[in-house]
């Protein structure tokens, strides 16, 4: 089925970071301010707003905040303002939303954003709203958290391939190192692996610079059918490929505990539909909420065969000026994971890529791809976006 | 110390003879809404785990605990806690498994001690 091109024509996000004072309404607001006044588009033109969050009801007592944003916005009343909720790929839905209905031919101009504030609230009370995200009648009962699901699948690859603990650590280092340069990232300093290994554990054998930091932050993108993207600006970046697809809501449902096969569905579609392949990508941004999660997406994507991941990070492949450029952002280990508004954050850093201005810039990256996952390996979106000309 | 391992109740598809972790309400597999409850052997082995430090709320005085995937013989996985105090990162996967008792809708398994 031949589909309308889809364009980015504006980028936003605030700092990734710890702001207790910004609501919701405030850093939503900001980013999606910045993507609109940065496409050049009339607010009142953009006719559709897909918002990203997971667990502003939990932490903060606020829903309906899609309508909430719209009118803080002053987006046109005639107009539909929709939240979506995927766990931590509640942004990529959001992106995923506005991409199907401009292909589609229904719009021409779709506002997406995602959004989170989770700094406020105690470590617990985190760990129980990102439990949420669990089978409460199985996995949850457990005890088991996110971390716990990511550790398990840690070991096993640990058993099965020959990963060592020093590779894990190694992921969090290049991150670290990687958001040195990222003023939207909370994490400015680099750390070394000595203190990455000597760090407290939090679920073996992940420890505290293993896992992402829990972080506020908005990020936002208008969207526009590539035949009219010219009107707006003279560097549009066009999504090429597009996928989403569904994994076990349970580790222990998993066929192999040491893949995730939502992301090598979700990528299937999209290099699928783009007729691109792993080798055609010049820059990542993967969903690396803990360290080993960095290693296996790395695979899935098909970056590297199975079991290889760790070593590749040893090799250097996947620094900056490697083979396969992964999360020159700093990723969600460095950079921040204010969950909602990841996927959207991911994009921002992809789209300036292939812009060339990005602070830890990928030397002539023109085809970029975008992972964000949610739950227990239970969604996943992949987009692979790319320069003209 | 276990010896013997109790028979862990499961659910079962009675068109199709699949296997579940419970609970279910109706099969993944061939959608059938007959689910029956059915006993396998109890016996598996440690497909993986981790030792849980940094609980969610409601599980503040159980911390550490160990949350693990047990393999049964007969090739399902289930979601288990260990019965092991204290908690330990010797334990080798693969290792053999005995499941203990089901409370509050938990599989609770121990490690079987190799001689
Ligand atoms: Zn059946």
């Amino acid at each position: 089925m031949a589909r309308r091109g889809v364009s980015i024509i504006g980028i936003g996000s605030t700092p990734f970071t710890v702001m207790k004072e910004r609501s919701i309404k405030d850093m939503a607001t900001d980013a999606c301010n910045q993507a609109i006044l940065e496409a050049g588009v009339d607010r009142k033109m953009i006719q559709a707003l897909y918002v990203g969050n997971y667990i502003g009801g939990i932490l903060e007592g606020q829903e309906t905040i899609a309508p909430l944003i719209a009118n803080s916005l002053g987006l046109n009343p005639d107009i539909p303002c929709t939240k979506v909720e995927g766990a931590c790929s509640s942004a990529g839905i959001a992106l995923r939303q506005g991409y199907l209905l401009i292909a589609a031919g229904v719009y021409d101009l779709v506002l997406v954003a995602g959004v989170e504030k989770m700094t406020s609230a105690s470590t617990e009370k985190v760990t129980m709203a990102l439990s949420a995200g669990m089978d409460p009648e199985t996995d949850r009962l457990t005890g088991l958290t996110f971390p716990g699901f990511f550790a398990q699948v840690a070991r096993r690859h640990i058993k099965e391939y020959g990963t060592k603990i020093e590779h894990l650590a190694m992921v969090s280092v290049q991150n670290h190192a990687n958001s040195v340069s990222n003023p939207r990232a909370r994490f400015r300093e680099p750390t070394t692996l000595e203190q990455v290994l000597n760090s407290r554990p939090i679920c073996d054998p992940l420890k505290l610079f293993d896992c992402c930091p829990i972080s506020d932050g908005a990020a936002a993108a208008v969207l526009c059918a590539a035949d009219r993207a010219h009107e707006f600006t003279k560097t549009p970046i066009d999504i090429v490929g597009s996928g989403q697809a569904t994994g076990p809501s349970c580790l222990y449902d998993h066929e192999d505990l040491t893949t995730l096969p939502a992301t090598i569905r979700a990528a299937h579609q999209a290099y699928t539909e783009s007729g691109l392949k792993p080798q055609d990508i010049d820059v990542v941004e993967l969903h690396n909420c803990f360290t080993i999660a960095e290693i296996v997406d790395s695979e899935d994507l098909g970056f590297f065969p199975k079991g290889r991941g760790g070593f590749a990070v040893e090799e250097g492949l996947t620094a900056v000026d490697g083979k396969v450029p992964i999360n020159p952002s700093g990723g969600l280990i460095a950079k921040g994971h204010p969950v909602g508004a990841t996927g959207l954050g991911q994009l921002y850093e992809v789209v300036r890529q292939l812009r060339g201005d990005h602070e830890n810039q990928v030397q002539n990256a023109e085809i970029g791809l975008v992972h964000n996952m949610g739950g227990s390996g239970t969604i996943c979106t992949v987009h692979i976006v790319k320069r003209r000309g | 110390m276990a010896t013997g391992a109790e028979q862990i109740p499961v659910a079962r598809c009675q068109d199709c003879g699949h296997y579940f972790a419970p609970p279910v309400y109706s099969c993944a597999a061939c959608g059938s809404g007959r689910i029956i409850e059915a006993h396998l052997s109890g016996r598996g082995k440690l497909a993986t785990y981790t030792i849980i430090r940094v609980p969610p709320l409601g599980f503040e005085g159980q911390a550490p605990y160990t949350v693990a995937i047990i393999e049964l013989e007969e090739g399902l996985k289930v979601p288990a806690r260990l019965d092991n105090d204290p908690v330990s990162n010797d334990l080798e996967l693969f290792t053999p498994a005995h499941f203990v008792a089901r409370r509050d809708g938990v599989y609770w398994f121990q490690i079987v001690t190799q001689r």
